[in-house]
């Protein structure tokens, strides 16, 4: 039986087992729209901007194990999409992003909506396709799901155009697929796999450096037993974190330019550094001649071949999947240790009574005063609270450095935030795309006063589908970050970030149709959290005024390498 | 220095342009490129003649090789190999005698 494109966009989604999607219909969607109306396995989300559907789609992918998928229209819908598009391109986030095009004869006649969207997008997805028959149509969706999860993940987009909806053929989605140009290293090189091994275990002073990679691949379960079996410290990077227990000690915070003294320090020490699914970017590393002066080897092991020796050279890489990798390695570990080899225990105690003297530091200590809200504060009572058992979303700034340091994520997919591209906005589609997908967790939105109001209409999608997400708006009446760097390397000059005439949050919320919460004294924080959070099935927007000139410590400046942080504005 | 990049990939609309993208990003000038159908005709070969410093030229080749059109990337010069250059000039005649 022939069915039209349209259908088969619908039977393709219910082949892959969708249960959500997140979009914005349009003209050129439309045959799609109404065939989604016809049916019911998946439920469609309507966001208030095409950007917050890529986002939340983006988020759901990040919590899950899952792809995330949204449906945007031509022209405009596509170029709102962009943002959401790069920033899970930058974070390696399986997604497939289906977009309407005009009609194929149409395409290149400047038609009503019409916009490049394969040019456009081609440097921020994994892979795009413009589907010119209808015949190709399923094929090509079930090679966008097979790209956007495999291999180093990302985001894949089918271009439809509104003809091909409407055209007919018969529906047959491949069970597999296979692509010659394509093929993913899943098993890494036995005998670097070895020779690693050799040099992590002669180590005298080693440091594990794991990024979003391990969260990526699933891998956090191999990486506790490696790091445990090793008793190395280990660290994770923003994109990282939870994949290895903020609680335990072996734990050393998070690395680089608002990293913990004790981490920086011994990134920058170690003798021996293991690093696993990252890609030593520059805010990590920091300035990397200065990096390259301390003599190390360094073990790369990622599922890029074009990360290895980007930034920093590496000694000896391993191209293949984290998960596989790893358990090469424990393997080997395990062998050495039987035939009572292992690590050097007497070097290893001497690190760690090193690494305690760098602790002592207190790097991340702050003073809460009676009468001003500390940011770190909110954070610090946002994790007690909750346990540590939320999951935490946030926007880009100050507010998601406190809560990367001072939200201790003990488990993975937990952290949900725009580390690559830094986009400011992220936060509450972020949360929504979580609360879809873990409807009985508590889910809270970090954020401040200039990042919530970059997406502040999807406070209208979380009423329409019952979202009760909690936002915690950190609220220092500044564009924080860009303060800090102002204060500090352009002499106090605040140009353009403070914040004029800010709205009434809470009557804004009232208005959308949610809780509001004003807090401004320190002991009110804990208690109004409580209350935030009893109420289960209510949005609660709570903002927090906080210190208006509180710094995010410590903080390497630009140029700088990881032994010179600041600590603090005495040493300035 | 000076590099001879030989690209397999698939005869598919836009996939020059996910090559040539990789070098204007980087801001890194083309010198020549040839791109014709081979033998099978599902694949072309792309032939790019650009100068860059090697780092960055390296970083072009691994990503490249991350393209999903992209079956085979070879860097000539890191083998030894023949170089050939053939010049058609069209002549302008006025036709007298």
């Amino acid at each position: 039986m022939e069915i039209t494109g349209a259908e088969i966009v619908i039977r393709c989604l219910h082949e892959e087992q969708v249960e959500h999607i997140f979009g914005y219909p349009g003209g050129a969607v439309l045959y799609i729209y109404d065939e989604i109306y016809k049916q019911k396995k998946f439920q469609h989300v309507l966001v208030r901007h095409e950007q917050a559907a890529v986002h939340a789609a983006d988020a759901y992918a990040r919590c899950t194990e899952k792809v995330g998928v949204c449906l945007v229209t031509s022209g405009p819908g596509v170029t709102n999409a962009v943002t959401g598009i790069a920033t899970a391109f930058m974070d390696s986030i399986p997604m497939v992003i289906l977009t309407g095009q005009v009609p194929t004869h149409a395409i290149g006649l400047d038609a009503f909506q019409e916009c490049d969207t394969v040019g456009i997008t081609r440097p921020c997805v994994k892979h795009n396709f413009l589907v010119k028959d209808v015949r190709d149509l399923a094929t090509t969706i079930k090679k966008a799901f097979y790209l956007a999860r495999t291999g180093r993940p990302g985001p894949v987009l089918v271009d439809i155009p509104k003809d091909i909806t409407r055209d007919r053929c018969k529906f047959d989605y491949p069970k597999e697929i296979s692509m010659r140009s394509y093929n993913p290293v899943i098993k890494g090189h036995s005998g670097q796999i070895k020779k690693a091994v050799q040099l992590m275990l002669s180590a005298e002073r080693p440091m594990i450096y794991t990024g979003g990679g391990i969260i990526l691949g699933n891998a956090s379960p191999v990486l506790r037993e490696l790091v445990d079996l090793l008793g190395y410290p280990c660290t994770n990077t923003l994109m990282g974190l939870g994949a290895y227990p903020a609680t335990n000690e072996k734990f050393l915070g998070m690395p680089g330019m608002h990293g913990t003294y004790e981490c920086n320090m011994a990134m920058q020490n170690c003798d021996v550094l293991v690093g696993i699914g990252a890609r030593f970017d520059d805010r990590v590393i920091g300035n990397p001649k200065h990096f390259a002066q301390n003599p190390r080897k360094i073990i790369h092991v990622d599922i890029d071949p074009s990360s290895i020796s980007k930034r920093v050279k590496v000694d000896l890489p391993i191209v293949g999947d984290v998960t596989e990798v790893m358990r090469e390695m424990i393997a080997l570990i395990k062998e050495s240790i039987a035939a009572g080899h292992g690590t050097n225990k007497k070097a290893l105690g001497h690190w760690w009574e090193q690494i305690a003297g760098w602790r002592t530091k207190k790097c991340l200590a702050y003073d809460q005063g009676p009468d001003v809200i500390k940011p770190q504060y909110v954070v610090e009572k946002l994790w007690e609270v909750t346990q540590g058992e939320a999951f935490i979303t946030s926007d880009v700034g100050q507010h998601q450095m406190f809560a990367a340091q001072f939200y201790k994520f003990d488990y993975p997919r937990r952290w949900i935030n725009s580390g690559g591209l830094g986009t400011m906005g992220v936060g509450l589609p972020y949360a929504m795309g979580v609360k879809l997908a873990h409807p009985d967790a508590d889910v809270a939105c970090v954020t401040g006063e200039g990042s919530i109001q970059m997406c502040i209409q999807e406070l209208s999608t979380c009423q329409q589908y019952r979202l009760p997400v909690k936002v915690i708006n950190l609220n220092n009446r500044y564009l924080g970050m860009v303060r800090q760097w102002q204060e500090i390397e352009y002499e106090s000059r605040y140009a353009e970030s403070y914040m004029d005439s800010l709205p009434d949050f809470v009557k804004l919320t009232e208005a959308y149709g949610h809780v509001g919460m004003q807090i401004t004294k320190p002991s009110d924080v804990e208690p109004a959290l409580r209350e935030a959070f009893k109420m289960k099935d209510r949005l609660v927007f709570m903002d927090f005024i906080t210190d208006r000139e509180e710094n995010v410590w410590p903080m390497i400046q630009t140029g700088k390498g990881l032994s010179e942080m600041l600590l603090g504005s005495e040493d300035l | 220095m000076r590099h001879i990049i030989s690209i397999l990939v698939e005869n598919e609309p836009g996939a020059l342009s996910r090559v040539v993208d990789l070098f204007a990003a980087r801001a890194y000038n083309i010198e020549t490129l040839t791109v014709a159908p081979t033998e099978d005709p599902s694949l072309s070969r792309m032939t790019i003649v650009s100068k860059g410093s090697d780092d960055v030229i390296e970083q072009i080749t691994k990503h490249l090789n991350r393209l999903i059109d992209v079956v085979k990337v070879v860097d000539l010069v890191e083998h030894p190999y023949i170089e050939r250059e053939l010049m058609l000039i069209k002549v302008r005649a006025v036709g007298k005698s």
